[in-house]
């Protein structure tokens, strides 16, 4: 009687029917989302794997386009503007005021593609040198903020918990007064996935038959 | 690495919101949520938006188990998730260490989502003595949107917009988070709420009257 209950608490937990998505301002909070019991994102015990691109193997230059990653971290970057220059520090949109777009996955057979994303986001001016400025970070799943960004405060991130609709992609936005005259970039990108859905499931099950037995 | 051009499909995909949450755009900057906000929301042709603050002012020193005020669409209540709230000088603080401020609103106004489509507030972290103290705070938006946010002063701004026109917001939730959660209560000195929405009749009305004496006038 006890495991039916489990199962269908478990399937429950695996729908995942309130999707939610949870922004940060802090990398080491980001990092941690995973792990605090105040937001239970995913169930207890759920493992994280982080990824981090630097985009140092970038020739630097200008496309119409970057990608990069593998797998589950795949990504692709493109500009409103039609055309990303890469250096040594990261990708930017060009011409200014124009919008850096990233698309990520199709994850693989076996991993729940991208549940967290974050990144450094910066502007330059057209001598390169970094500018303080607003920018909207905006998810394909309709979450996004708007936030100043500054060379000490340049982090912002989410994670959902929905696991049927991993980030398919990232768009950065310049906005405000001088977002016409500055040029929007990411220095690092920062990429979260936990097990495929199927292991959640299991983890899910398991947890609630474990507590089944220890009360009887 | 490897350079490519990527597709128009990919572009269009990622230009717009695909299924899952409302879009929600989150705010860590008063002015960016009051100018910025209802331009980058995009809502309908035809609708308005307008700003009003609840600065607490009215609420005598005491402790409350709720509190309410606003009118229409700006209509609020507010209780603590530690059971009771403090006010002083206006500020309302959750009263015990670990507790946050929940607020409810009202139904959209009309069936086209009318109503309170902006929140924002100047949120803090009191310690036991009252004064603030730094730390982080979690708001939970009805939408299923939330955003930490660290508390390095004593009341910075953080709000949202909600940018789908047929929803509104109904609930706003704020607790402290991370390592100092259970030491501190969050508190709020001005709630900022936002409208969007067809304007009401009477306001209408008044456009309506102001366009005909226009009109006159002009023959």
């Amino acid at each position: 009687m006890n495991f039916t209950y489990s199962i269908a608490a478990a399937a429950a937990v695996c729908a995942s029917a309130n999707a939610a998505v949870y922004t940060y301002t802090n990398l080491s909070a980001w990092q941690q989302a995973v792990d605090n019991p105040a937001i239970d994102l995913f169930p207890a015990g759920t493992s994280t794997s982080f990824i981090t691109e630097t985009f140092s193997g970038l020739t630097p230059g200008s496309s119409t386009g970057y990608s990069g990653g593998t797998g589950w971290y795949s990504w692709a970057a493109a500009s409103s503007g039609g055309m990303v220059n890469a250096n040594s520090s990261g990708l930017y949109s060009q011409p200014a005021g124009t919008s850096l777009l990233f698309t990520f996955g199709p994850p693989a057979a076996g991993e729940a593609g991208v549940l967290g994303i974050g990144g450094d986001f910066r502007f330059f001016n057209s001598a390169g040198v970094a500018q303080d400025g607003r920018i909207w970070v905006r998810l394909a799943n309709g979450a996004s903020i708007v936030k100043t960004f500054t060379a000490a405060d340049s982090f912002v991130g989410f994670w959902t918990n929905d696991l049927a609709a991993p980030i398919a992609a990232l768009r950065i936005q310049p906005v405000g007064a001088s977002a016409s005259t500055l040029f929007v970039g990411v220095d690092n990108l920062y990429f979260g996935t936990v097990p495929a859905p199927g292991a959640i499931c299991l983890l899910g099950a398991a947890g609630l038959i474990g507590a089944n037995r220890r009360r009887a | 690495m490897k350079q490519y051009a990527i597709s128009l499909a990919s572009l269009a995909i990622a230009s717009g919101a695909s299924a899952g949450i409302v879009e929600t755009i989150s705010f860590t900057n008063f002015s960016a949520w009051a100018n910025e906000g209802p331009k980058l929301a995009s809502f309908p042709a035809g609708w308005g938006t307008k700003i009003e603050v609840e600065t607490f002012d009215f609420v005598k020193p005491g402790s409350y188990a709720s509190l309410m005020g606003g009118d229409s669409w700006s209509a609020w209540t507010m209780s603590a998730s530690s059971g009771s709230m403090s006010a002083n000088g206006g500020m309302v603080s959750a009263s015990k260490p670990g507790g946050g401020l929940t607020f409810n609103f009202t139904v959209p106004l009309d069936g086209l989502g009318s109503g309170l489509h902006g929140i924002g507030g100047d949120f803090g972290l009191r310690g036991a003595t009252g004064g603030w103290m730094p730390g982080r705070i979690i708001l939970t938006l009805s939408s299923g949107v939330s955003l930490t946010h660290d508390v390095n002063s004593d009341n910075p701004f953080a709000g949202f917009w909600i940018a789908t026109p047929s929803v509104t917001i109904t609930s706003l939730t704020v607790m402290p988070y991370g390592d100092d959660a259970d030491t501190t209560s969050v508190s709020i000195n001005n709630l900022y709420l936002g409208f969007a929405g067809v304007p009401a009749p009477g306001a209408l009305s008044l456009l309506g009257t102001a366009g005909l004496v226009s009109t006159r006038r002009r023959r």
